[in-house]
């Protein structure tokens, strides 16, 4: 009834604390989890050029969270398949790439790959997200942040829902 | 009864009057239009409520999506901030808030904020946080009663300031009216009341301004003048009335009563003062066989001519009096001693030589026999003095010639 005051004895209001980076939290060892529901929830903001029923995940590389990405199809809202894609294979049939860890050349040829086709790109390691791809996720032990590469966002046909980078974290910037 | 202090005046009466009237006014203007903003602004505060709320709703979904609180709260920190928004709190699947910002309202703490509050924003607006038609949440968004509570604190004030500004207004109103009813009311009733008190029946009630009293006035002023008419006929009457009273109707002369009082005023002041003064008594010589002659009109031109003659030569303090009949009685006011006595003897005895003319013609001298009493030698009291001047007439009359005819034509 009187919100007011039951929501001031749980917030902790301190209106100056710093702007945090994005930061999902989750119960230790499940990291997967937390992934599969990130990049879902990416998608979910995400518009393709063409309307899609099914969510098509390819992965590729040394993927370490990328077991579970199946589990991406409740945070995305409409089905999802996950298959592996060979580090340096054609996106065929991708509509969301994930890149596991590989070598900043390899990355950068499959993020080429996908210019100037409706494919979302997200590296799983890279933190600083420099390698071109239009998200970056950052998992460690407890939390899970994601950055936005608003450059490779707006050079594909994908658009993005400006909401998302109030959560992301933008690469590049002063964070 | 309630007396005329107990009364109230014609300007309290005007100023009650028109200050029940404006009240009446003024509060069905004021509630009308407190109501009706009242209305207004609770509909818009609730719309701007769930327009925050939806707003809300709509920026915070992706950090709900994220299970990010920090993101959520920074989405609502912005709206929570707009006015009339008291605080945001953010649901997500469970019982407890996502996120929440709360802003202190210092409306919460005074009672017309908390009336406010209580009749706009009884319950938080909630609006759904949705993902791709998927409900994940809620937001809820408690209104802020200050904007109201403002309104409600101003339109009070504002009905206060009016209510203050309509005493004035009424009572200078009451005050020009007043001075436009109530002043020629009483200009009338200070005319009424010196006419009453002080017999002024000249005093004239002065014009006023407004139709009715002015004819009132009028009616008035022609009512006190005939009442001034009335009052004026009444005295000359008295007047009339109480010469007849005292004088005698034939000769003109003041009658026994008038020369009694006179005589008793005379006498007062003379023991007083210890002046003296005289009376002398005349009786005609043979007047009754003047009328047995001459008849009845013979014998009144003769009372007339003796009275006329007796005046003559006395002062206007003295008194020539008729008693009755052919009997006389002149008071010579005091100083008057023997010498007086003598001189007004004389001066009588002359003038009552000249002979008298009648009505048919014929002429008659009539003499007057005199008896004298002085105050204080001839007697101390009225009884003595004119038992004293009657007895020395009496004496006088011994043996008197009666009238001489004057040569009949």
């Amino acid at each position: 009834m009187l919100l007011a005051l039951a929501l001031s004895a749980i917030v902790p209001g301190s209106p100056e604390a710093p702007i945090p980076a994005s930061d999902t939290r989750f119960a230790p060892g499940t990291e997967d989890s937390a992934v599969a529901r990130t990049v879902g929830g990416i998608a979910s903001y995400t518009r393709w050029p063409e309307p899609m029923a099914t969510l098509r995940i390819c992965v590729s590389g040394a993927a370490r969270h990328a077991d579970r990405l199946s589990e991406a199809a409740r945070t995305a809202g409409r089905p999802a398949t996950v298959r592996r894609l060979g580090i340096g294979a054609a996106p065929n049939g991708c509509d969301l790439l994930y890149l596991g860890p590989m070598r900043p050349a390899e990355s950068l040829g499959m993020i080429r790959a996908t210019h100037g086709r409706a494919i979302l790109s997200i590296a799983e390691s890279d933190p600083a997200c420099r390698g071109g791809a239009m998200f970056c996720l950052a998992v460690s032990a407890a939390s899970l942040s994601f950055r936005i590469n608003i450059d490779a966002i707006s050079r594909s046909t994908l658009r993005v829902d400006p909401r998302v980078q109030r959560v992301a974290t933008l690469a590049g910037g002063g964070n | 009864m309630a007396g005329p202090t107990q009364l109230p005046s014609v300007r309290q009466v005007l100023s009650r009057v028109h200050f029940r009237v404006t009240l009446v006014a003024v509060a069905i203007a004021g509630l009308t239009v407190m109501l009706t903003g009242f209305a207004a602004l609770g509909i818009y505060a609730r719309q701007n409520l769930e327009l925050i709320a939806q707003t809300a709703s709509y920026s915070v979904a992706p950090a709900l999506v994220f299970e990010d609180p920090d993101a959520a709260r920074l989405a609502i920190e912005p709206l929570a901030e707009s006015p009339g928004v008291a605080g945001i709190a953010v649901f997500g699947p469970s019982a407890r808030p996502f996120a929440a910002r709360i802003k202190s309202t210092p409306a919460a703490g005074s009672s017309i904020g908390w009336v406010a509050k209580s009749l706009f924003f009884p319950r938080p607006v909630a609006a759904p946080v949705t993902q791709g038609g998927r409900v994940i949440g809620e937001v809820r968004v408690e209104g802020d009663a200050a904007i109201v509570a403002g309104y409600i604190r101003a339109g009070l004030l504002g009905g206060l300031a009016c209510l203050l500004l309509t005493a004035i207004a009424t009572s200078l109103l009451a005050r020009r009216l007043q001075e436009e009813i109530a002043v020629p009311l009483q200009a009338m009733a200070a005319v009424a009341h010196a006419v009453r008190v002080g017999r002024a029946f000249d005093r004239r009630a002065p014009r006023a301004s407004i139709r009715e009293i002015d004819t009132l006035r009028d009616d008035f002023n022609a009512l006190l003048a005939e009442l001034e008419e009335w009052h004026h006929r009444m005295r000359d009457e008295n007047a009339a009335l109480s010469h007849q009273a005292t004088h005698d109707p034939l000769t003109g002369l003041p009658n026994r009563a008038l020369l009694e009082q006179e005589l008793s005023a005379v006498l007062e002041r003379a023991r007083r003062e210890g002046t003296s003064f005289a009376l002398l008594y005349a009786d005609g010589d043979g007047f009754k066989a003047i009328n047995d002659e001459y008849g009845h009109a013979a014998g009144d031109a003769v009372l007339v001519a003796i009275g006329r003659r007796l005046r003559k030569g006395l002062r206007a303090s003295d008194v020539a009096a008729r008693l009755g009949g052919d009997e006389f009685a002149i008071l010579l006011a005091a100083p008057s001693g023997a010498e007086a006595v003598a001189r007004a003897s004389e001066g009588i005895a002359l003038q009552m030589a000249a002979p008298i003319a009648l009505p048919g013609g014929e002429q008659v001298v009539v003499g007057l026999t005199l008896g004298a009493a002085v105050y204080p030698r001839d007697g101390e009291d009225l009884a003595a003095l004119v038992h004293h001047a009657d007895l020395e007439m009496l004496t006088a009359k011994q043996g008197r010639p009666q009238h001489r005819k004057e040569g009949r034509k």
